[in-house]
């Protein structure tokens, strides 16, 4: 299972949630409610997966909910779910990139 | 509504573009041919899941952008329209789609879209250019507004109809015409009978049905059974589909 203490000493991060596939936490830190995110998560990569099924796009890698007030960039670490969140006036691609390179170093 | 949808899918990698309702309906769409009208449908009914998911967590959300193994899927958030029904624009793409000129594009499209919903203006067209297209969306009617088209179930069931719009050529193409008084009215308890089932599309699709079963003469009483064939084919239980042939039956 992925360490994602290795995330947390970013700057632009501000919590990340990994859960397995039901939404059952495993490991979070930061100012993120962890039961409420990993269930929210996991459930929204079936429904996102569900549509790019239907639509015939392969599998679901990843994805970015933008707002005003947080980013959640959610990705699929084996067979967890991860979602960090991150300071939204950051630029979104080269901060994906990082936590990429962190993650799968 | 089709015009700004059309827009986006000349972008380059674009498949096609959803506007979806909170409620999961889709509302109007511009797709490949691949794409036909249920298998959207159920598209639209996943996307809103996911968006109801992440309002638990994000309620300001404003965009989704879910990457895939051989696409990508950008979701993002409309204004509330007229009724205050939340909607969504949904654009399907492949990697060829540029990330940037996409952006420009969809806060081209959002801004519009957004204007058209604002108003409860403009027509809603479901679907692409292709009316020949086994996949063609339905045309709706020209001027009815976004408004009318997603009133309430009920407002349509109890509303009264009038049938004058059929002699209008700009209604889709071409001029319809009922017979006499009583073919009028039989039309409009056949739409009312139907809108419980398929809310406010059920005029249209009696129009459709209409031009299929007297494509060249007015439409009469006679040619009920086979118009009943029809819009029963819009009606997917099939205890409603009874139901609503019991319906306009016994209304004769």
């Amino acid at each position: 299972m992925k360490d994602i203490s290795v995330i947390a000493e970013f700057p632009e991060v501000v919590g990340a949630v990994l859960s397995d596939p039901a939404g059952a936490l495993l490991d979070a830190f930061g100012s993120v409610d962890g039961e409420t995110a990993g269930a929210v998560h996991a459930y929204s990569v079936v429904a996102l997966s569900q549509a790019g099924d239907l639509l015939g796009l392969g599998a679901f890698e990843r994805a970015a909910i933008a707002g005003p007030g947080a980013t959640c960039l959610l990705s699929l670490e084996g067979e967890a779910v991860l979602g960090v969140y991150v300071d939204p006036t950051k630029p979104l691609p080269a901060l994906e990139k990082k936590l990429r390179d962190a993650l799968h170093r | 509504m089709d015009t700004i949808l059309k827009s986006l899918q000349e972008l380059e990698g674009v498949h096609g573009a959803i506007v979806v309702d909170s409620g999961g309906q889709l509302v109007a769409h511009r797709a490949h041919n691949m794409y036909d009208t249920s298998l959207l449908q159920q598209v639209s009914r996943a996307i809103v899941t996911a968006i109801d998911a992440v309002k638990l967590s994000q309620e300001d959300w404003e965009s989704i952008t879910a990457n895939f193994t051989e696409g990508k899927l950008l979701i993002r958030s409309l204004a509330s329209g007229a009724n205050g029904v939340a909607f969504n624009l949904a654009l399907i793409a492949d990697s060829r789609l540029n990330p940037s000129f996409a952006t420009v594009a969809i806060r081209v499209a959002i801004n519009k879209l957004k204007a058209v919903l604002k108003t409860g203006g403009g027509p809603i067209v479901h679907g692409g250019a292709e009316p020949k297209s086994a996949t063609m969306p339905k045309p709706v009617a020209g001027g009815q507004s976004f408004a009318q088209v997603r009133a309430p179930l009920t407002d349509v069931a109890s509303s009264g109809l009038s049938w004058s719009g059929f002699s209008d050529p700009s209604a889709s193409g071409s001029a319809i015409a009922v017979a006499d008084p009583a073919s009028s009215a039989l039309l409009t308890v056949c739409t009312k009978a139907l809108a419980k089932n398929v809310g406010p599309m059920a005029k249209l699709f009696v129009k459709e049905a209409v031009r299929k079963v007297c494509p060249d003469r007015p439409f009469s009483k006679d040619k009920l059974e086979a118009l009943l064939a029809e819009l029963v084919k819009n009606i997917e239980k099939p205890a409603a589909a009874m139901e609503f042939q019991k319906i306009v039956l016994k209304s004769l």
